[in-house]
């Protein structure tokens, strides 16, 4: 436990440090971009004598770019859910892409200028961070990532260094706008043109590694777009260098490695915002199906297709329902699904995507808060689905007990009681041959024949009362008053429609429950009411006068058997007013 | 008399025919179930048939229905129907149109001969018969607009045993009364449930018919 929180601990450390370097770098790209857009554009636009051919490209793409590189970083610190070091990578990047603009700017003191095309190969580094930190599937923070991408950052950081410490403006023919006379620490012994090579093959391999590393960090479908993106700005990072190392061979003046520069830069900017896009609306499908999860009307067909359905599994069965508890099949082969839960203490379940839908998008959607609503909702469902099982069950129960009893009332109709019947006639046909005394013995058998066979009648009866079948709850019920000494007031307002035979069993159960369970003294009177409203039958019994006995509340034949219907049984007693109160529901 | 007798208890079948044939009653077909006992009674036409009320093919009422239709059919024969059971739903269903020639008994009545020969009698002048246990358990069931509320309970006893079946000397001797006491509270009872003066027996079966209808 306490290691657990350590580790929580140093995570969460590590996530406020890895913030402030974003804050740092973002900071650091905004003001490079502010001073190149400014100083770049009165520049160009200028009179000092400085004239670059196709000026109009440069300029605009320039300023492009310097939007661009001051609102990515920004943005992408300011998205909670990318993980820290997207916002750096970004910075770095821009700063990668701009510096190398302000070479030879006359605003600029030149030794900075002469400096800043050493710049170039950040734009690899800071791409490949980013790319890869902002992909959501696991492979982009795995220990081989990481180690990747200290490889990138190195050789890109040795290119840096190669180009900050032999690269010679004046030894660049395609560096026409630098004017600058530096020293160069290792330039006697490098030569300029070793330098550009140097750090050109560094870049390229650099370049290749982040490749690498991007296309395994986004492998899901969904972010090939994004890779793509990315692989292309890497292409053209390479491509410029590349066409910058021609330059020195067929020295021109040529703004395009400019503007492949700052086009690499945009290119992965604008699929990220169309993956943002995406997530956004994968995220907006999950808030929907949350939305949903408290209404139990059947859900209308997901609008959009991103999530088709979300399952649970009933545990312990090994099957699943959908949140409204119907019974789903296996999802069709082909479909994605993302498992949740399953864990030792918590409920499977899934979401089944629609065609339109990538399971890293919905991850990324899958925040905490929602996790938690889902697994809520499932709990819920599953707990639902037990409940209704418990009550099929219940139901099964009494249904097989009555089947039962209906066996038994009939067995002894055609058994026993004819039998009885059948001796007390052959009796009867004796004692009418016999002289008066021994016939006087036979009358007492029958008299005993006749005794057995009442109390049959009353057995199989409250076994099993045939008028409930035969002629429906309103019929059973006048006669079933008719067995009470009290004078009890009927009043059915049911309609013709035949009730379910259990919620008619149930009402039938509980009054006589209630009539049977109240001590009767003179003057008490009872009043009986059943009324149907919306597939709710009200069964209340109102006794003045009479006293509940401990048979009532011990008898649990009516309560179970409204109870299995989940309705509601209550008894309430006082001295000399009873009252019970049945709601069964009785709709199909 | 002639009598047919239906039951699907061969058991019980025998021994009532045999009671029957002691007693003196000839007993001129047996049936097993309702179509035989039809064709019997179209056969024979008795002076009275003996059902029972539960029988093949859904034990339930077949009796019943088949003595709608013998009364319907040939109105010269009677039915007495026996069932196993206190059901006063169906003497009602079987008696409320016109309880003439019709009676309702518990089978274990008959036992005692004489009650049931007795009976038969009465179902076949046209009377109507219906178990003491019955009318008991009609009797006790009040509706406070029926025209019986206006009956003293003395007028309600004579008027149970009417329903019964019995006649006013067998009435005045069960309840010690001298049989002009019981006529003229017979009398009352008709006057209060608005019966106009007419045959007896009509009376009495009108009677028992407002009884059952309450």
């Amino acid at each position: 436990m306490a290691r657990v929180r350590a580790l929580a601990q140093r995570g969460m450390a590590h996530g406020a440090l890895a913030r402030r370097v974003d804050a740092a770098a973002v900071l650091c790209a905004a003001v490079v971009a502010v001073v190149t857009v400014t100083a770049g554009v009165s520049t160009m636009a200028g009179p000092r004598g400085y004239e670059p051919p196709e000026a109009a490209l440069p300029t605009g793409v320039l300023a492009l770019a310097g939007v661009v590189a001051l609102a990515a970083p920004i943005v992408a610190w300011c998205v909670r859910t990318l993980r820290p070091g997207v916002a750096t990578g970004l910075a770095v990047a821009a700063v990668g892409v701009l510096l190398p603009w302000w070479t030879g700017w006359p605003s600029v003191p030149e030794w900075v200028g002469a400096r800043a095309v050493a710049a170039t190969p950040l734009a690899v580094a800071g791409l490949t961070q980013a790319a890869v930190r902002s992909a959501s599937s696991r492979a982009s923070s795995s220990p081989g990532t990481n180690r990747g991408l200290a490889l990138v950052h190195g050789l890109c950081g040795a290119a840096v260094i190669v180009l900050l410490a032999a690269y010679q403006p004046f030894a660049d023919p395609a560096s026409v706008r630098s004017v600058a006379a530096t020293a160069w620490v290792l330039g006697d012994a490098v030569f300029t043109t070793r330098a550009l090579a140097t750090a050109e093959v560094l870049t390229l391999v650099a370049t290749a590694v982040g490749a690498v590393l991007v296309a395994r960090s986004r492998q899901a479908s969904s972010a090939r777009t994004e890779a793509v993106a990315v692989l292309s700005s890497l292409a053209l990072l390479a491509l410029s260098r590349h066409t910058r190392f021609n330059d020195w061979v067929r020295p021109e003046n040529d703004p395009w490695p400019y503007a492949m520069l700052a086009t690499a830069f945009v290119l992965p900017l604008l699929a990220a915002a169309a993956a943002t896009a995406r997530t956004a609306r994968t995220r907006a499908a999950v808030d929907r199906v949350l939305v949903q999860l408290g209404d139990s009307r059947p859900r209308a067909a997901a609008s959009d297709g991103t999530v088709a359905e979300v399952e649970v599994e009933v545990l312990g069965q090994g099957r699943w329902v959908d949140l409204q508890g119907r019974p789903v099949a296996a999802p069709a082969p082909g479909s994605t699904t993302v498992q949740l839960g399953g864990g030792d203490s918590q409920t499977p379940m899934r979401i089944v995507l629609g065609p339109g839908a990538a399971v890293d998008d919905l991850v990324a959607g899958l925040t905490p808060a929602r996790r938690l609503a889902l697994t809520n909702a499932g709990l819920a469902t599953v707990t639902r689905a037990h409940l209704a099982e418990v009550q099929a069950s219940q139901q099964r129960i009494v249904a097989g007990a009555d089947t039962e009893r209906r066996r038994i009332e009939r067995d002894l109709h055609d058994g026993a009681q004819q039998r009885l019947v059948s001796a007390a006639l052959l009796l009867g046909s004796a004692r009418n041959r016999l002289p008066p005394a021994p016939a006087t013995v036979l009358g007492a058998v029958e008299g005993q024949i006749h005794e057995a066979l009442s109390q049959l009648r009353r057995l199989s009866h409250g076994t099993f009362p045939a008028v409930l079948a035969d002629e429906g709850l309103t019929a059973a019920l006048v006669e079933l008053l008719t067995e009470v000494d009290m004078p009890v007031e009927l009043d059915a307002t049911v309609g013709d429609r035949p009730l379910r035979a259990s919620a008619a069993a149930a009402a039938y159960a509980t009054v006589d429950t209630a009539l049977r369970g109240i001590s009767q003294r003179p003057g008490a009177t009872a009043y009986v009411s059943l009324s149907e409203r919306t597939d709710l039958l009200m069964v209340v019994i109102q006794a003045l006068g009479a006293e509940v006995l401990p048979t009532m509340l011990t008898s649990q034949d009516a309560a179970d058997r409204v109870g299995a219907l989940g309705g509601r049984y209550e008894v309430e007693g006082r001295e000399g007013d009873v009252r019970l109160t049945a709601v069964v529901p009785c709709g199909s | 008399m002639r009598v047919v007798v239906a039951d699907d208890v061969m058991l019980v079948r025998s021994g009532l025919a045999r009671l029957l044939a002691d007693a003196g009653v000839e007993v001129v077909a047996e049936a097993g179930d309702a179509d035989e006992l039809m064709r019997a009674v179209a056969l024979e036409r008795p002076d009275v048939a003996l059902v029972d009320i539960r029988m093949p093919p859904t034990h339930t009422d077949e009796g019943l229905v088949a003595a709608r239709r013998i009364r319907d059919g040939y109105p010269n024969t009677g039915v007495l129907l026996l069932s196993q059971y206190l059901e006063p739903r169906y003497a009602q269903r079987l008696l409320a149109d016109q309880p003439g020639g019709l009676g309702y008994l518990l089978k274990e009545r008959v036992s005692d001969i004489a009650v049931l020969v007795d009976a038969l009698h009465r179902v076949t002048d046209g009377e109507c018969v219906i178990d003491p246990t019955i009318v008991a358990r009609l009797m006790r069931r009040r509706s406070r607009s029926s025209p019986l509320e206006q009956l003293t309970t003395r007028e309600r006893e004579i008027l149970a045993l009417l329903a019964e079946g019995r006649s006013n000397s067998a009435i005045a001797s069960r309840l010690q009364l001298s049989e002009r006491t019981v006529e003229s509270a017979c009398a009352q009872i008709f006057r209060k449930l608005g019966l106009d003066p007419s045959p007896d027996v009509n009376r009495r079966v009108l009677a028992v018919l407002s009884l059952l209808r309450s």
